[in-house]
């Protein structure tokens, strides 16, 4: 087959996204673990480990315009690059979302509202990303379509979150009198509804890189 | 990527339209090209339409049962692998072909509605309003300013010579008006209106092509064929000639046959892909056929993964 | 691996080796133009040549040569000497070496020895097998230059001595009393020693190798082409002088001497060679009819032949397809053009004169030599409309041209030059013809002033077809090359009035050179004239 590199520069630069995916993904996970069992020194590592994922993110954007100004990629090759160039931003997104997850557990003390169920809203959007970078990996349109769907159920979870949130805050005696305890409160509440919020930002990063990868696919942009 | 590609085609997830492999003798597929991939849909006016052709040199059987409308006023590039029969289409338009002996010509190719392949055809009124330029340039040996009055003057369109200026008949101010107009047109005026006396052979090879074009456009043409204009020049020559014809598609019909990829891609308006063999495997607008193709095979080709 | 094989590069400076070797070269230069001046008796092989007898000078110089070439040879081989020797000197140096040693063997063994054939055969073939091996065997330095220095060594040494001097012949025996003499022997010998020495110094001057065989090669057709160049200018000088004298008889200049031309102007030089006839009351005796003959003769046979030619040639060329018939004109016009010219000249006389009035003419000469051009016109046209590239047809043709119209406009034009030069070609050759005007035109040796054909102004109107009629082309006439013939075989008659009949003979060979040479320059710059318009300023 002719255009030998070319061929070979594609196949790495899929696999660079999927290792960076990886990658960002490991630390999502360690983010939302340490906020589960309040692990100060877990989430000092994601904090530090930033700087890693925005190098890779550098590196494969600059792997991307090389592809363009050198090799002049068109039709199916062309997709592939584009999309790989706006889902690595995605990834880089949600590697800064799982930095303020991080952030918000040096900074919390979760055991005040235990009802609220952040696991379960994490494990999906984590799903979602996984899945959004399967379908990336194998060229699955279908498996795009299906984490554009799920995309609801996280919405309305996380919307539910926010209400139960709300609720218990209002349910919540607290002195009016005692303006420390009011701050705390509030700092509490406004942390873990960040959470909720950023939780549903990954569930949407993950769709973004469902629907840049349906383009790559079929050249549909549907879900963009 | 080409592991998954292969594997979209055998395993029809494709969504668009379903290839259906064939079985070749040596047991390779080959995809199978769709009807409904070569029929393309365009506003306006159809300057020429070709039918059925098929084309012959001897036993080769060159062009396959090609149907294609070529929309009026605009670029059309025919593009593919070397010996795909691209050239030979070309030829077809302006009866070319039949300058060479072992050629035979079946199937309807029509100008604006009138058959060209028929008995009593005027083949001189044929080639003024079908013009060619050709991949080498090859102007006359003589001098710029004749090199355009040629055409016109052979056609009796201008009168100027020794028995025109004794009839009374000069026609010159015609000529040099003719003369700059088509220099103008092809955006070489300014470089040589100061030597039109001078042989055309000192130009460089992009003015010598610009003249060929400016040659051709002196006879008012309304279709201009181009036979990879551009390939045997440097790239600043090639930018300049790619400007001019995006130019020319304002007023005249353009379709031009080029192996550059990337030239089809940034001049025409709609792109032709042949596949080896002679057949016409996809056709419609360069932007799908860039981001988008539908047939397997165009895209490999177009990625550079073949020819 | 590159770079393994080091060669040298850049060549050193000019060593002292390499100016002796040029020198070398130069001086069988020397030779080979002493060797062609001895054969053109410029030099007397008898007498002596800067003070020192003929033979013994060349004898010396040959000597000498030969001792050069094997020094360089030695001392190329004893490493005193740099160069790039190969490993043999090939099979065809080899050759070369073995046929003068052949000769000189067969020579000397039958002759000198006595042996008579048999041991003449005998010993040439041991001298010329002994020469191969010596050159085949040894490397390349040794054996392009030992046997051919021996042998001009051996050359030199036989005229040096005087074993074959001014005098000597050699009488072969056979039926014809044939013999060889000093006189051929000597400048001919000479000649290829010359050449063979020349070629071997070359070789050394190249320091052998490819670079020496590129050398040698250079020298020996350097040489041949200054021969050829020589012996035309030999040629033109020995007839420029023995004519001259007589072409310049009664030369008078000033004003109001000459004859009277457009009008009332008068020449002011007088030429009565040129300008006269032969006529009893001339003081000075002219060739003026021939010359207007052959003048004519030439134009008629120009306006005949090119139309047909070139017209033939289009029709072969673009609009016939290449079958038998083109095949068959081909073979024709191969064939026409190989007719001997009394051919020519016989046919003139069967088939034109008779139709012409049964008596010679001019025009019958006309077209005689017409149909003599006309297959050079034929073939040169067709060559230069065939070298005219497609791809300017296929320009005139996609610009809805018709093919008449591209071939008047395009291919013509563009072969124009080489039309010109087959008519030059032919010019050169029919204006000097003698035979084909012998039996068509010629009429009377020696031919009054007054019978000058005056063409132009013979045209007159007559009643019945075909309207125009011009009896001085029906005017038997002379011509330069018949005139020539008849003034050698006949040679009489020319009267009190001409002081030298050989001068005069040659005086008409010299003014047909000029007439022809005129002719060619006519025609070069005609097609000067054209490649310019062709070619971009």
């Amino acid at each position: 087959m002719t255009r030998e590199e070319f061929q070979q520069s594609l196949a790495d630069l899929r696999a660079d996204v999927l290792a960076m995916s990886d990658l960002v993904a490991e630390r999502l996970d360690r983010a939302l673990t340490a906020l589960e069992t309040i692990d100060e020194a877990a989430a000092r590592g994601v904090v530090g480990a930033d700087d890693a994922v925005d190098r890779r993110y550098l590196d494969l954007e600059s792997t991307c315009i090389q592809l363009f100004a050198r090799q002049q990629p068109v039709a199916g090759d062309l997709r592939f690059v584009a999309s790989s160039f706006k889902i690595v931003t995605d990834l880089e997104r949600v590697g800064d979302l799982a930095v303020n997850l991080a952030q918000y557990t040096l900074a919390a003390d979760r055991k005040r509202f235990e009802k609220v169920d952040l696991s379960s809203i994490g494990d999906l959007a984590c799903d979602m990303l996984d899945d959004a970078m399967a379908a990336y990996r194998t060229d699955d349109a279908a498996l795009c379509r299906d984490i554009a769907a799920r995309d609801d159920e996280l919405d309305a979870l996380c919307q539910r979150a926010s209400e139960r949130v709300v609720r218990e805050l209002i349910e919540r005696e607290v002195d009016e009198g005692d303006s420390w305890a009011v701050e705390e409160l509030m700092d509490d509440v406004s942390r873990l509804l960040l959470v909720v919020r950023d939780l549903e930002r990954v569930g949407d990063h993950a769709v973004n890189i469902a629907a840049r990868t349906l383009y790559m696919v079929e050249s549909d942009p549907e879900l963009v | 990527m080409s592991d998954s590609q292969r594997t979209r085609s055998q395993t029809e997830t494709r969504t668009t339209g379903s290839d259906q492999p064939l079985e070749t003798t040596s047991g390779e597929t080959v995809e199978e090209t769709k009807d409904e991939w070569v029929e393309y849909d365009f506003q306006g006016q159809a300057k020429m339409v070709a039918e059925d052709l098929d084309v012959y040199y001897g036993d080769d059987h060159a062009l396959k049962n090609v149907s294609m409308e070529i929309p009026e006023k605009s670029v059309t590039a025919l593009i593919g692998p070397s010996g795909c029969g691209k050239s030979t289409y070309l030829r077809c338009l302006n009866r070319m072909n039949d300058r060479i002996n072992a050629a035979r010509v079946d199937g309807s190719v029509q100008l604006d509605g009138k058959e060209i392949y028929q008995d009593g055809i005027n083949l001189v009124e044929l080639r003024k309003r079908v013009g060619m330029v050709f991949q080498s340039p090859n102007p006359f040996p003589k001098s710029i300013r004749d090199n355009i009055s040629y055409g016109p003057r052979k056609h009796g369109d201008i009168d100027t010579g020794l028995l025109a200026r004794l009839l009374g008949r000069d026609e010159s101010a015609e000529e040099r008006e003719l003369v700059e107009r088509s220099l103008k047109q092809a955006a070489l005026w300014d470089e040589v209106h100061d030597r039109l006396d001078d042989n055309a052979l000192g130009l460089s090879g992009g003015q010598q092509q610009r003249l060929c074009i400016a040659r051709c456009l002196s006879v008012d043409p309304e279709v201009i064929l181009m036979d990879e204009p551009a390939s045997a020049l440097d790239p600043i020559a090639t930018a300049k000639i790619e400007d001019l014809i995006s130019d020319l598609a304002k007023e005249y019909t353009v379709v031009i046959v080029t192996h550059n990829m990337q030239q089809a891609a940034r001049i025409s308006d709609q792109t032709a892909v042949f596949l080896t063999g002679g057949k016409l495997v996809e056709y419609g607008d360069t932007d799908q056929i860039f981001e988008d193709p539908r047939s397997q095979r165009v895209e490999d080709y177009i990625s550079g993964k073949f020819g | 691996m590159a770079g393994t094989t080091q060669s040298q590069l850049v060549e050193g400076d000019t060593t002292a080796s390499d100016a002796a070797a040029g020198a070398t070269v130069g001086l069988s230069a020397i030779l080979f133009v002493l060797a062609v001046a001895a054969m053109f008796e410029r030099v007397s092989l008898t007498g002596t040549l800067a003070g020192v007898p003929t033979v013994t000078l060349l004898g010396g110089l040959l000597t000498a040569l030969g001792v050069a070439v094997i020094a360089f040879g030695v001392g190329s081989r004893l490493g005193y000497v740099e160069t790039d020797p190969d490993a043999s000197a090939g099979l065809i140096a080899s050759f070369g070496a073995a046929v003068p040693w052949l000769v000189i063997g067969g020579g000397v063994a039958s002759e000198t020895l006595g042996f008579g054939f048999t041991g003449g055969v005998a010993g040439a073939v041991v001298a010329g097998g002994a020469a191969f091996v010596a050159t085949a065997v040894p490397r390349e330095d040794v054996g392009s230059t030992v046997p051919l220095g021996a042998l001009l060594a051996f050359v030199g040494l036989v005229f040096l001595s005087g074993t074959i001097g001014p005098g000597w012949l050699w009488n072969l025996g056979w039926e014809q009393q044939a013999s060889i003499t000093a006189e051929f022997l000597v400048p001919v010998a000479t000649l290829f020693s010359a050449l063979y020495g020349g070629w071997a110094a070359a070789k050394a001057y190249g320091r052998f190798g490819a670079r020496g065989r590129h050398m040698g090669a250079y020298v020996l057709v350097y040489l041949n082409a200054l021969s050829i160049i020589g012996f035309l200018f030999i040629l033109i000088a020995f007839v420029v002088v023995q004519g001259l004298p007589g072409l310049l008889t009664g030369v008078q200049v000033g004003a109001g001497v000459g004859p009277q031309v457009f009008g009332s102007f008068e020449l002011p030089v007088y030429v009565p060679f040129v300008m006269n006839g032969v006529a009893l009351l001339n003081d000075f005796q002219g060739v003026l009819p021939a010359i207007v003959g052959t003048i004519w003769l030439v134009v008629g046979a120009v306006l005949f032949a090119v139309p047909l030619g070139v017209g033939a040639a289009i029709f072969l060329t673009e609009y016939a397809e290449r079958g038998r018939f083109t095949q068959a004109v081909e073979v024709a016009t191969n064939g026409l053009w190989s007719t001997p010219s009394i051919v020519f000249g016989l046919f003139g006389f069967a088939f034109l004169i008779p139709r012409f009035g049964n008596r010679k003419s001019l025009l019958a000469g006309m077209l005689t030599l017409g149909f003599m051009l006309l297959p050079l016109v034929l073939i040169t046209s067709r060559e230069a409309m065939l070298s005219v590239p497609d791809e300017y047809r296929d320009a005139s043709a996609a610009l809805g041209v018709s093919k008449w119209q591209t071939v008047r406009s395009v291919v013509l034009p563009a072969a124009l030059p080489g039309v010109v030069t087959g008519v030059i070609l032919g010019v050169g050759r029919i204006a000097g013809e003698t035979a084909p005007i012998l039996l068509t035109m010629a009429g009377g040796t020696f031919v009054p002033g007054a019978q000058t054909v005056d063409v132009i102004g013979g045209f007159e109107f007559t009643g019945s077809p075909p309207f125009v009629a011009n009896p001085e082309l029906l005017q038997a006439t002379s011509a330069l090359p018949y005139q020539l013939y008849a003034l050698i075989t006949a040679g009489v008659g020319l009267g009190s009035n001409v002081s030298d009949p050989t001068g005069f003979r040659w005086a008409t060979a010299l003014i047909l050179l000029i007439v022809v040479l005129s002719f060619y320059a006519i025609g070069i710059g005609a097609r000067y004239y054209f490649r310019r318009q062709l070619r971009h300023e």
